[in-house]
């Protein structure tokens, strides 16, 4: 009869096998226990719990994956593989990965919904906030803090926003149902700007439920615009990932409620201010422009015609000197009545077109008259000059005689000299008497 | 062009405004628009006087309005 005996490092070597291929990639839960570091700077501990006891190893290396203090007491999940160590022939856990249990498995499980939820696209989809919400719905405790803290801003910036309280309980066993039914009656509301989901600042265990799928969907589901509000400006919860927009904390979500519409009021103002202005300087311009227009006095009927005009111009300015802006505005179909007046008769048009055409004959007239007398000038001068050349004495000075008869009436033709008649003969310097014999 | 919400209030003021502004505007023009923008100008501040920060506790949802009643919970 042969039996097989195994060597010490043949029968480890087996058990090595067979349970590092089985126990690869596990998570286990236990309570920290014989911390302690090696010289080497690796850490050992001991898992426990009441019945059993795991070795643990992390070496240096993973340490970083560790993200808070390790202390022996504390209860952790632990990833890792079991691996065996033939010389001292003692098997243990290596670990790649420790969190504090109970949340470790949270948190494992929430970035899974993350991923999924992301997947989907609630992520993703962010509807426009309103600007100026009237009406909003907040989803809270109505004995916690938030509902105080965004009750407080609102009282205090007098923003005019009417707030609906949901009442919820936000934590214990009843807490997610309560939640849930809150988004589905909110949907059966027909009007409201915006519905903000609000939990004061708590303990990570306190926020939980805003993590939880059913909720964060379901409030992905609001048909209105969502604000998630949620704990500190610290905490990320899956509401606050499908929420269109999250606020830091309550009294946060407060201030964007109210803060565009605090700003709008000035804005309002402001352009109440401007379009004041702007009108009362149109109207100066109009009335100057009127005045000047009737110092023309293009006749004594249009400048009391404009007269009337300049009383109403000075009407309406007064009106809204004495800023009853908004009478002008409401009541304004009396003083429509003068400007429909002052426009279907449009003095000013009228009068620019009178004086255009007034200017236009004007110059017209100058320049026909200039025109007129240059010519007379110019004609002038040719007369003068003609007439001077045309002087008989002139002619005389060159040698040239004239003839005239006795009475002085000048000889142009001989027929018109008579035999035995008297000629005078006039030279420049005198005249001679003569008879004519044949 | 009728004005039905503020966002579009809003956009009509910032024209007129504008227009305003400018030099080569006829008196008729500017009367016009002045009265207009002061209409937009009421619009708007009534819209946002609208609400006037009441804090009520809703009681109950019914036919799609809301049911409340009065916060209770002082606040100082």
């Amino acid at each position: 009869m042969s039996v097989k005996i195994y060597s010490v490092t043949q029968i480890t070597k087996l058990i090595k096998d067979i349970l590092e291929a089985n126990f690869y990639g596990i998570w286990v839960e236990g309570e920290v226990s014989s911390l302690r570091y090696s010289s080497t700077g690796h850490l050992y501990f001991s898992l426990v719990d009441e019945r059993a006891s795991l070795g643990v190893i992390v070496y240096k290396n993973r340490l970083k994956n560790i993200r808070f203090e390790l202390k022996n007491g504390m209860k952790v999940v632990i990833f890792g593989s079991l691996s065996l160590y033939l010389k001292g022939g003692e098997y243990r856990i290596v670990a790649e990965h420790i969190r504090l249990s109970g949340a470790g498995k949270k948190f494992y499980d929430l970035e899974k919904l993350k991923q999924e939820f992301k997947q989907k696209g609630y992520f993703d989809r962010k509807r426009a906030v309103p600007p100026y919400p009237q009406k909003v719905v907040v989803v809270t405790s109505p004995t916690g803090a938030a509902v105080q803290d965004i009750i407080n801003i609102i009282k205090r910036r007098g923003a005019g926003v009417d707030i609906y309280i949901y009442p919820v309980s936000v934590q214990g066993e009843t807490a997610k149902e309560s939640i849930l039914k809150a988004f589905r009656e909110i949907n059966e509301i027909d009007k409201t700007d915006l519905v903000v989901l609000a939990r004061g600042g708590g303990s990570n265990e306190d926020l939980w439920i805003f993590n939880d799928p059913d909720i964060a969907k379901g409030f992905f589901d609001v048909k209105f615009p969502t604000i998630s509000a949620i704990g500190h400006e610290t905490d990320f919860t899956l509401c606050d990932f499908v929420a269109d927009l999250r606020a830091e904390t309550p009294s946060a979500a407060a201030e964007l409620i109210t803060k565009s519409k605090v700003e709008m009021l000035e804005n309002i103002k402001k352009f109440k201010r401007i379009l004041g202005l702007n009108m009362q300087r149109i109207l100066n311009t109009s009335k100057r422009q009127l005045t000047l227009y009737s110092k023309m006095r293009f006749s004594l009927r249009i400048d009391g015609f404009i007269g009337n005009r300049i009383l109403y111009l000075d009407n309406l300015e007064q009106k809204i000197n004495s800023s009853v802006l908004n009478k002008i505005a409401s009541k304004n179909s009396q003083i429509q009545k003068h400007f429909n007046i002052i426009i279907r008769n449009s003095p000013s048009t009228k009068l620019k077109t009178i004086k255009h055409k007034t200017e236009l004959f004007q110059y017209k007239i100058e320049g026909k008259i200039k025109a007129i007398l240059e010519n007379g000038k110019k004609s002038l001068n040719i007369y003068s000059y003609k007439l001077t050349s045309l002087n008989p004495e002139n002619i005389l000075k060159r040698g040239y005689t004239m003839t005239t008869d006795i009475q002085g009436k000048p000889l142009k033709s001989v027929n018109e000299a008579k035999k035995n008649s008297y000629i005078i003969t006039r030279f420049f310097d005198g005249s001679i008497k003569s008879t004519l014999k044949k | 062009m009728k004005i039905k919400t503020f966002e579009e209030a809003l956009a009509r003021l910032e024209v007129i405004s504008k227009r305003l502004e400018q030099e080569d505007i006829m008196l008729d023009e500017a009367v016009n628009l002045y009265e207009e923008g002061m209409k937009l100008v009421n619009f708007c501040s009534k819209k946002l006087e609208e609400a006037e920060n009441r804090v009520r506790l809703i009681t109950g949802i019914k036919n799609g309005d809301i049911e409340s009643e009065e916060f209770e919970r002082d606040v100082e």
